[in-house]
């Protein structure tokens, strides 16, 4: 078959070796789906979690409903292209940020190809392959419903822009950040690599939570005219570039949606300019470096006195093991440091959000008559903190090394509770100090602040034991699993969305009297106290039947 | 064949390796001896294409490792120390992979494959996930990875580490026979007897430089004693075993 031919001599004429490509991409993709638990991979077989794919497709399946539902409502087509994009633009970006962010720069690829007759271009070729099946796959689940709306409410021309817009920014987010860390690996040196990897991820992070809430907000002040202001600002979001796509299926066009339409191809084009030239990297001789670089440490004053100071808080010898691994696996586990760098900016852009839309505000004091209850993202952001980072803490590369737990006469109680308390030590304390010292900034009523602090805390800690109960699983012993972090972190949002409502309407109720305020935080520390003897009771439980897994 | 010319490799400060020369003809087997952080696995590293030299150069089959490196590459097969593998596919589907990479003919590879599993004791479990082999049985599948497509030069870095004792004879003969095929073969071990057993030449280094190169009993000359082991001990400038030992348990009971 001629056709047959064209794809060898397509990929040959970019430099790529079309016999060795399909290869590496087919046997990547057998991999990533060995190790999800349809794939039926022994580390998650006695989970029994082929519920970790299916609550992914469910929990897509839920944001998808609800945007067909705006997709249904939408009279503007370039709002609903907007609503559609912007959503696309954070489910895509936060794949790549928490599940693909080491996609390029993999030990195990390194070990294992570094010295066959691979070239460069072939092997970046793969690994692009590779991302783009993924997010493309989540892009074709998540918005499965919303297309179908477009096509059912709009007319087929629309839908087909619709199809072209959902894609277009599908594609151009996942090639934007590639080229990001592919960038980054060529640009910088073996000694700073690590730690530039770390800057890319916050910026990267800040950009696509930053601009997805920013956008959010506009759309939702937009949805209530049912139409969007055209202002020079939209040429600045990508999203805004695609969705001009159904103003001109729609016949409805201007100028500016040309201009829009003209811009998102000439982003598509720089991009895939922009990878071919990236393409030529040498990356045996860049991974080699980033494996065999290690990061440069200071001393610092702080880590000299470390040691005295952990047998001060971590008293048990399980609580200083862990919190010295938490600790040096942040500083050394590239992948566990990228994947906390991609959650970190969320917390922090809700906390802008909270006071831009100024919901800091003293809990104490009811909402006027007439007005509902302020809905705080800064709540959201204290809640999930903690909780988020549990998601990736039971997954290393260096899984292998758990072992140690097991091999060594170690309570595997006080280990999965003492890797939560290093969680509460090193993330959630520091995040309240800051919060508190926030709340202070805007209410001035300290007492009001360190209570409501008090409280959030408590809550929150609530909500990161029960992730331990749910999940009690020795911190860092399991392979990393590709869309399980990204697939949980949605899921867990959408719960801790539903507390922070719930909250902010009874919160005011709760603060009425010293009396309600005791029941409340003795409710909390009860709950507490329930769960980590639940918790207890189910490690002890599991205890006969864990076993290493490496 | 395997030529290196004023080879140096430097990590920041720290010179992993200095100026190494040094030429291994086809049918020798040249044993790379030296202590731990001597200098063995980066020399191998970077005659294998996975790192750079800082400077100088090496020619593998022919062919220049830093210019030519895809050329050099499909000349060598190589057993790595780390004894990395995608240990999610099967046994089967790792030599496949190994071999599309050196385009073998999917008839040929195939039957290779079977010939190799097969010599290795693996064919009964081919299709079994790695994950769930034994340290020995991932090192036959890096060896037969190493051979399937029949190279000329190979570098092996530990090779019998895992191996059972049947599996690790197997292995010592196929090298010596592929020896007399004209293969170049590149043999890195701490186990010295097998070193002296199976090498045609040996090479120490100690701190990335070169510090003896001939045949066992040239070694042993030179240096003035009775085993390679000793030879070893003497030019690698360890201090009486018998020392070491007794300072190490002093001071485990100290502790």
């Amino acid at each position: 078959m001629p056709g047959a031919r064209m794809i060898p001599r397509f990929f040959a004429a970019l430099g790529i070796d079309y016999a060795q490509w399909l290869a590496l991409t087919k046997v990547a993709l057998k991999l990533d789906w060995r190790q999800t638990s349809l794939g039926g991979s022994r580390y998650r077989a006695r989970r029994g979690s082929r519920a970790a794919i299916i609550s992914q497709l469910i929990f897509y399946g839920i944001f998808g409903f609800f945007m067909a539902f705006v997709v249904w409502q939408g009279t503007d087509v370039f709002l609903v292209g907007l609503v559609l994009t912007s959503y696309v633009f954070f489910i895509v970006g936060t794949a790549v940020l928490i599940d693909h962010n080491s996609a390029l720069t993999s030990a195990t690829d390194y070990g294992v190809l570094a010295f066959q007759p691979v070239s460069s271009r072939t092997y970046f070729a793969a690994k692009l392959a590779n991302v783009l099946v993924y997010t493309l796959a989540i892009t074709t689940v998540a918005a499965f419903l919303p297309i179908v709306a477009l096509f059912v409410v709009h007319g087929a021309a629309i839908g087909f822009a619709g199809v072209a817009a959902i894609y277009g920014i599908s594609l151009a987010t996942a090639l934007g950040m590639l080229t990001g860390y592919a960038w980054m690996l060529q640009r910088i040196g073996a000694d700073a690599l690590k730690r530039a990897l770390s800057y890319v991820q916050l910026v990267m992070s800040f950009a696509i939570y930053g601009g997805y809430f920013l956008m959010s907000k506009s759309v939702v002040s937009n949805l209530a005219t049912a139409k969007v202001q055209k202002t020079p600002w939209l040429l600045l979001y990508p999203g805004a570039w695609f969705s001009s796509y159904l103003d001109l299926a729609a016949g409805t066009w201007s100028t500016f949606d040309v201009g829009l339409a003209i811009t998102s191809l000439v982003l598509l084009g720089v991009l895939a300019a922009g990878l071919g030239g990236r393409l030529s990297l040498d990356y045996s001789a860049r991974l080699a470096a980033l494996a065999a670089t290690p990061v440069k440490q200071k001393k610092s004053r702080a880590a000299r006195s470390g040691g005295a100071r952990l047998e001060w808080w971590h008293r048990s010898g399980e609580a200083r093991a862990m919190a010295v691994l938490v600790r040096s696996q942040f500083r050394n586990d590239q992948r566990f440091r990228l994947t906390v760098l991609g959650v970190l900016p969320l917390t922090l852009v809700y906390v802008f959000m909270g006071v831009r839309d100024g919901t800091i505000v003293d809990p104490f004091v009811p909402p006027p008559a007439g007005h509902g209850a302020h809905f705080s993202l800064v709540t959201v952001a204290v809640l999930m903190f903690p909780s988020l980072l549990k998601i990736s803490l039971s997954q290393s590369e260096s899984f292998q090394a758990a072992w140690v737990f097991f091999a060594s006469p170690t309570d595997r109680k006080r280990i999965i509770q003492s890797s939560k308390n290093a969680l509460v030590t090193f993330f959630l304390l520091p995040y309240l100090a800051f919060v508190a010292a926030l709340y202070v900034y805007f209410v001035h009523n300290v007492w009001h602040v360190l209570l409501h602090v008090l409280f959030l805390g408590l809550l929150s800690h609530l909500l990161l034991q029960l992730m331990v109960l749910l999940d009690p699983e020795l911190p860092f012993s399991r392979p990393w699993q590709k869309s399980r972090n990204s697939g949980m972190l949605f899921g867990f949002m959408m719960v801790i969305f539903v507390a922070a409502a719930l909250l902010q309407v009874f919160g005011p109720e709760m603060y009425q009297s010293v009396a309600t305020i005791g029941v409340v935080l003795g409710v909390l520390v009860g709950t507490s106290i329930i769960v980590d003897l639940l918790t207890r009771a189910r490690i002890a439980g599991q205890a006969h039947s864990l076993e290493f897994e490496g | 064949m395997i030529q290196t010319h004023h080879l140096s490799r430097r990590y920041g400060p720290k010179l992993a390796l200095s100026d190494l020369s040094l030429r291994v003809e086809p049918g020798e087997i040249l044993g790379f001896l030296g202590p731990n952080g001597a200098g063995k696995s980066t020399t191998v590293k970077i005659l294998t294409g996975m790192i750079r030299p800082t400077s100088g150069s090496a020619l593998v089959g022919g062919f220049d490792i830093v210019q030519q490196p895809i050329e050099a590459k499909r000349k060598l097969g190589y057993v790595p120390e780390s004894a990395a593998v995608y240990d999610g596919l099967t046994a089967a589907e790792y030599l496949d992979l190994v071999a599309c990479l050196h385009h073998l003919d999917p008839k040929v590879a195939q039957a290779r494959r079977s010939e190799l599993l097969e010599l290795f004791d693996l064919l009964e479990v081919e299709d079994q996930r790695m994950t769930e082999f034994s340290k020995g049985m991932r090192q036959k599948v890096l060896l037969a990875s190493a051979l399937i497509h029949r190279p000329e030069v190979l570098f092996l870095d530990e090779p019998l580490d895992g191996l059972d004792a049947n599996a690790a004879l197997v292995v010592k003969e196929v090298l010596k026979q592929l020896a007399a095929q004209g293969k170049t073969i590149l043999f890195c071990s701490h186990i010295l007897d097998v070193v002296e057993r199976i090498c045609t030449r040996i090479v120490i280094i100690n701190n990335g430089q070169q510090i003896a190169n001939g045949t066992s009993a040239e070694i042993r000359e030179t240096t003035g004693t009775a085993s390679l082991e000793q030879a070893f001990s003497k030019l690698t400038g360890v201090k009486d075993v018998g020392t070491v030992a007794s300072e190490f348990i002093a001071a485990l009971e100290k502790a």
